[in-house]
């Protein structure tokens, strides 16, 4: 069986296509990226594994391209514009939303925030949901009343975003960082689903249990890639067909993949 | 601990993994995960927007060297960076010991 191409040079190359030619931080962020992989390469090769498997699992380590491509300035201004800013003003949203739909958790969701100052910091200043934005998906609390998603659309871009609901209102954020928090008019969007209901429309979770428990998935592709993606930016259905359907959140679109592995934490 | 969870205090634990000596992102991974004795699983990668946030605050600064023929750039704490640590560390323990006090009273 052929090893397939170098891991690192691939992920490398996928890595400036996701920067883009003008990125401020392009050559840093790459000679990092470069560095990183080689190193944890070298930990890998020293455990007795081929080149190649230390590659893979180097690259599979340090998680999909868009997460360090997040570090550009450029590509967190776009973020920040687009869909941190608007999180603050979802907020509340999206907590009365979570308790419209989950009776048990009514009592545990407050009126006030409780946001440490650091994580205002990054939520950015508060703005006003645009007057077009519609809230056209749902709020939903997972795991121990705890997560609510909520989705929202505003001049044709689609946003997401998560926060994690405290016993006293809203206490913290996540999934502010990676380009997953809006996507552009025509996009495709992804089904959301954070895959804990099973029987939605899009089909039966996988594996029966609640996949929020993992840390990501690790994919290995036709072309004998492995892939790590994180749970912010992945959902996992299967089809009628009982297929694995990974849909990637960070790319928009759907990936059909051949073997799916959950690495659970 | 879960990545979700994680995220929101990555500046934090990423400055305390620096305070005691200079390193690379790879080395700060590292550190994170002794440190946490294996606890923290967030994806390699999430580091390197921590590191460059928090130099763009001037948290942190960074020097670009050479280690056997590779671009190295290796992070160290400002003095401002120090101040911050203190700060979200208070803040942290304050943050959670209000959450388990009320968990605790609900009972």
């Amino acid at each position: 069986m052929s090893p397939g191409p170098d891991p690192i040079e691939a992920y490398l190359a996928e890595l400036a296509q996701t920067l883009g030619r003008f990125s401020r931080g392009r050559r840093r962020l790459l000679a990092e990226a470069e560095d990183h992989l080689h190193e944890a390469a070298d930990r890998h090769r020293e455990t007795g594994a081929s080149q190649h498997d230390a590659e893979l699992a180097a690259v599979a380590q340090l998680g999909p391209p868009g997460i360090v491509a997040a570090a550009d300035p450029r590509r967190r201004l776009v973020i920040a514009m687009l869909g941190g800013a608007a999180l603050t003003a979802v907020a509340a949203t999206a907590a009365v939303l979570a308790a419209a739909r989950s009776h048990d958790a009514l009592g545990m969701i407050g009126s006030g925030q409780l946001v440490p100052p650091s994580i205002a910091r990054d939520l950015g200043p508060a703005r006003p949901i645009p007057p077009d934005a519609r809230i056209d998906a749902t709020a939903r609390l997972v795991t121990g009343a705890t997560y609510a998603l909520v989705t929202y659309r505003s001049r044709g871009w689609r946003c997401e975003a998560t926060f994690i609901i405290g016993p006293s209102g809203l206490a913290a954020t996540h999934g502010l960082g990676g380009s997953s928090s809006c996507l552009p008019p025509g996009a495709p969007f992804p089904p959301v689903d954070l895959g804990v209901e099973s029987g939605s429309t899009q089909g039966v979770v996988l594996a029966g249990t609640a996949p929020l428990a993992a840390d990501g998935v690790l994919v290995t592709t036709a072309s004998g890639r492995v892939r790590m993606f994180p749970l912010p930016h992945i959902a996992l259905y299967s089809d009628p067909a009982r297929q694995a359907v990974i849909v990637d959140r960070s790319a928009a679109h759907i990936r059909r993949v051949a073997h799916v592995a959950l690495r659970f934490g | 601990m879960r990545s979700e969870l994680l995220k929101g205090h990555l500046d934090m634990l990423v400055l305390a993994a620096l305070r005691s000596e200079p390193a690379h992102g790879y080395r700060v991974v590292e550190r994170l995960r002794v440190l946490s004795e294996g606890e923290f699983a967030l994806p390699e990668g999430t580091v390197y927007p921590a590191l460059h946030r928090l130099e763009r605050e001037g948290l942190l600064r960074s020097r670009r060297t050479s280690h056997q023929g590779r671009t190295r750039r290796v992070y160290s704490v400002t003095g401002a960076g120090e101040q911050a640590l203190v700060g979200k560390r208070t803040e942290w323990e304050r943050f959670t010991a209000g959450i388990a006090r009320t968990l605790v009273a609900a009972g």
